[in-house]
């Protein structure tokens, strides 16, 4: 039987996690041995893709991102759910224990719970919830800018 | 190895617990929030309960903490902190004697539930009760109508949140 | 485990006596359907459309079988005594489409997203009449909550979106209480389906006070739904604030509901504990004077019967105390009244446009409005339980089995009872009776007028409403002496 100690075989997973913070701890430690520490005002600045930050971190998000993510929390609850049907849903010994209706059954129940879920996030997007609102271009503003350029183009041209 | 494991998980999960309550910075209480999760996983594998666990970190670590950090990051946390500074400290005595009125009862009622008599012998040595298979079948066959009503109040919840976020046309936030 | 799957053809099959309330399911998500493709603005012609689920689910369940029979392993179960409480789930349910007009709905009037929300709210209740399973149990009460919570906030204004907000958190917090609450009973007993005797046989192992706390954690989320004692907070804010049938619909369903699923509920308990009584008793009567004493402080009419109804929540508690034949019919017979007259006044009060009146308003209102003003006193008459309306056998009801519970148990826990009850009608009849006092012997007076903010938007009043109020005092006051007759 693969009952009698089940530590056992988590002693893998639990040598894996503590292998995952040695791993992390020594090249911290490590970096902060190698490395200089002169703080100067351009090094403190936070790093963004060679971008200059604007303003604090700490500012106001958009109400929107709150949106994503309380759909995110939905579906990340939903896998949960799927997990479970993944594994038991193909099993040839429960399908012929319930005389040939367990993987059908499974199947659909899987279905109709995404199905509906895949419902309310097509009802959320054609809401427009998981767009942002449109910037109105001001086009005209953009015409004279362009009949600028061509106008400066021109004196060039003509000198 | 079992008990050792349980007292030090207990006094990780209290102790970053409190720590949620006591550090001033709410993104760190947050952090100390996730460690707690952490510490509670570990409990749950001692328990037998490994998908649980798995599962306690997927969504409670990764998803509603995030919904959490979000939450701090509208609000301006400046003003909430001084706010809290200003207020009634009979409120907070108030709070402080319920919720410590609370914990006693629930305590004193769970010290009197006498496990041995509940759990059968042969059921508490099936080591696989936690595992995903386990859960599976279950929760296709015993659990089968809960399993369905839970998509119908997603999709009330999905449809609910829409619903409340809509503002008024023209009601901007500030980026 | 396995034997569960080798059952799961049979379970399967026995599945098409759940096919109504699915199929209610099916047409709450139909009503999603249009904010595809337009907006979601209706015709009242949709409103109306919402009666014929009901009406369907009504005539099925009126014909099928409620013998006791379960399904999805014992998940499901349709006891006869849960009949009635169905049916009037569902039949008052109809009640406030058919009593407010659709600009009544909100600003834009009635929208899918209320249609869909009102339906599944009444698939959250019915559904949780017919739970047999704590799990279950919980789904179906979630599912009507969150339901309540976005048709509070559906008329789409920023007071109705903060009370929304407000109610869900309040309502989050009930809810996670009782979900506390069943993992107590889980551990306890290691079953969650309350009609099994294992879960019998664990209460009465268990020392009582774990079982008290597991009880009053899983009583937060219905009393929370009931509107009772420690969780009735959210009442006035939302009945402010919401729209007026989301009001009507609210005192009156999920109640009605909640009882049913206590009736099914509490007899496992008390065949462990019999004390538990005691238990329903201190909510019910911390309900009525809580409810009472609050009512009688407000200054708005429709904040008193919020809290009126706090009130009302405790008289519907008392006949749980005993689960005698005495009690059924009574508890059946006070949830009629209760709810005929709270529509009554519900409606009255939003058709003719006196939703956000002071008493004060009311001075001298009965030379102008005679009959709307008649109707009021009758519905107030038999909230109070006075005599030529059918509220006076209700209360009369209630004592009774307070009497017959005093007889069989000799505990004078009773009697106290029902003289604190007693005491609290007479309160109540200050309050009932303030909208008539101002109306009949109030001269209309020149500083109210000075007073007024707004006058009401119009007095044009809606003819199936009237019809509605007709029929109710007609049920209550035939009612009563048909019963005399008897």
């Amino acid at each position: 039987m693969r009952t009698e100690n089940h530590f056992n075989q988590l002693s893998t997973a639990l040598l894996f996690i503590i292998g995952g913070l040695l791993f992390s701890l020594i090249s911290l430690t490590v970096w902060k041995l190698l490395r200089s520490n002169k703080p100067t005002e351009i090094t403190q600045v936070a790093y963004e893709s060679g971008e200059e930050p604007i303003g604090s971190a700490l500012g106001g998000f958009n109400i929107r991102f709150y949106m994503v993510a309380l759909l995110f929390v939905l579906f990340d609850v939903e896998l949960v759910f799927l997990f479970p049907w993944a594994v038991v849903m193909g099993n040839k010994q429960f399908n012929e224990m319930s005389g040939g209706v367990w993987g059908y059954t499974t199947l659909i129940e899987a279905f109709v719970f995404v199905l509906l879920l895949g419902f309310g996030l097509a009802y959320a997007w054609k809401q427009q919830w998981l767009g942002w609102a449109k910037v109105a271009i001001n086009r005209p503003k953009m015409k004279q800018v362009n009949r600028e350029y061509e106008l400066f183009n021109e004196q060039v041209n003509r000198r | 190895m079992a008990d050792k494991l349980f007292y030090f998980l207990a006094f990780v999960t209290v102790l970053s617990a409190l720590m949620v309550v006591f550090s001033k910075n709410p993104v760190h209480s947050v952090l100390y929030l996730i460690l707690t999760f952490f510490s509670i996983s570990g409990q749950y594998v001692i328990l037998n309960a490994q998908f649980l666990a798995v599962v306690n970190i997927i969504v409670y670590a990764g998803a509603i903490m995030v919904l959490f950090l979000f939450v701090i990051m509208f609000l301006n946390m400046r003003t909430a902190a001084e706010d809290a500074r200003k207020r009634n400290a009979l409120i907070q005595l108030a709070g402080v004697i319920s919720s410590g009125l609370l914990l006693t009862i629930v305590i004193s009622a769970l010290v009197r539930v006498d496990m041995a008599a509940h759990i059968a012998p042969a059921k508490a040595l099936n080591t696989q009760v936690g595992m995903v298979e386990n859960l599976g079948i279950e929760l296709f066959t015993n659990f089968l109508v809960p399993f369905e009503l839970a998509s119908v109040l997603f999709i009330a919840a999905m449809v609910g949140a829409v619903l409340l976020a809509k503002r008024e046309e023209g009601e901007r936030n500030a980026f | 485990m396995q034997e569960y799957i080798q059952v799961l053809g049979v379970e399967l099959g026995k599945f098409s006596g759940l096919l109504p309330e699915l199929l209610l399911l099916i047409v709450s998500l139909l009503w999603l359907l249009p904010g595809f493709s337009k907006g979601q603005k209706t015709n009242p012609i949709w409103l109306y459309s919402l009666l014929i689920p009901i009406a369907g689910l009504v005539y099925l369940r009126w014909f099928s079988a409620w013998k006791g029979q379960s399904l999805g392993y014992g998940a499901i179960h349709f006891p006869e005594t849960s009949k009635y409480f169905y049916l009037f789930t569902a039949g008052f349910a109809a009640i406030p489409i058919i009593g407010f007009a659709s600009r009544s709905w909100g600003k834009n009037g009635f929208t899918f997203q209320q249609g869909f929300f009102y339906l599944s709210a009444i698939a959250g209740a019915l559904l949780s009449l017919l739970s047999a399973q704590l799990l279950v149990l919980y789904l179906a009460i979630e599912i009507l909550s969150f339901s309540s919570y976005f048709l509070a906030a559906s008329a789409l204004n920023k007071n109705a979106s903060e009370g929304g907000i407000k109610y869900l958190l309040q309502g989050s917090a009930a809810s996670a209480c009782m979900l506390y609450g069943i993992s107590w009973l889980y551990g306890i007993t290691g079953t969650l389906n309350f009609t099994h005797p294992l879960f019998i046989e664990g209460l009465k192992m268990a020392s009582p006070f774990t079982v008290y706390m597991a009880l009053i954690l899983v009583l937060g989320g219905i009393t929370f739904k009931l509107s009772a004692f420690p969780l009735h907070v959210w009442v006035s804010n939302v009945y402010e604030v919401a729209p007026m049938p989301v009001v009507a619909f609210l005192s009156v369903v999920p109640k009605v509901a909640m009882l049913g699923v206590l009736w099914q509920l509490l007899p496992a308990i008390y065949q462990a504990i019999p004390q538990v009584y005691q238990l329903i008793g201190w909510v019910a009567m911390a309900s009525i004077i809580v409810g009472n004493v609050t009512a009688l402080v407000q200054k708005l009419p429709i904040r008193t019967m919020a809290y009126s109804t706090v009130s009302q929540a405790g008289y519907l508690l008392l006949p749980l105390l005993s689960g005698s034949e005495l009690a059924y019919s009574t508890l059946l017979a006070y949830i009629i009244v209760y709810s005929l007259a709270n529509f009554g006044v519900l409606i009255i009060l939003e058709n003719y446009g006196w939703k956000s009146f002071t008493f004060s308003q009311f001075a001298g209102m009965a030379k102008t409005h005679l009959w709307p003003m008649l109707a009021l006193l009758v519905f107030f008459l038999s909230l109070i339980g006075l005599p030529p309306t059918l509220g006076f056998l209700g209360k009369a009801g209630l004592f009774l089995v307070l009497a017959e519970g005093f007889q069989a148990l000799k505990s004078t826990f009773y009697l106290w009872m029902g003289i604190l009850a007693l005491l609290n009608a007479a309160v109540a009849l200050f309050y009932y009776l303030h909208i008539p006092y101002q109306a009949w012997l109030k001269p209309k007076g020149f500083e109210t007028n000075s007073k007024v903010p707004e006058m009401p938007i119009s007095a044009k009043t809606w003819w199936p409403a009237q019809i509605l109020v007709a029929i109710f005092i007609v049920i209550l006051v035939v009612g009563f002496f048909w019963n005399s007759w008897l």
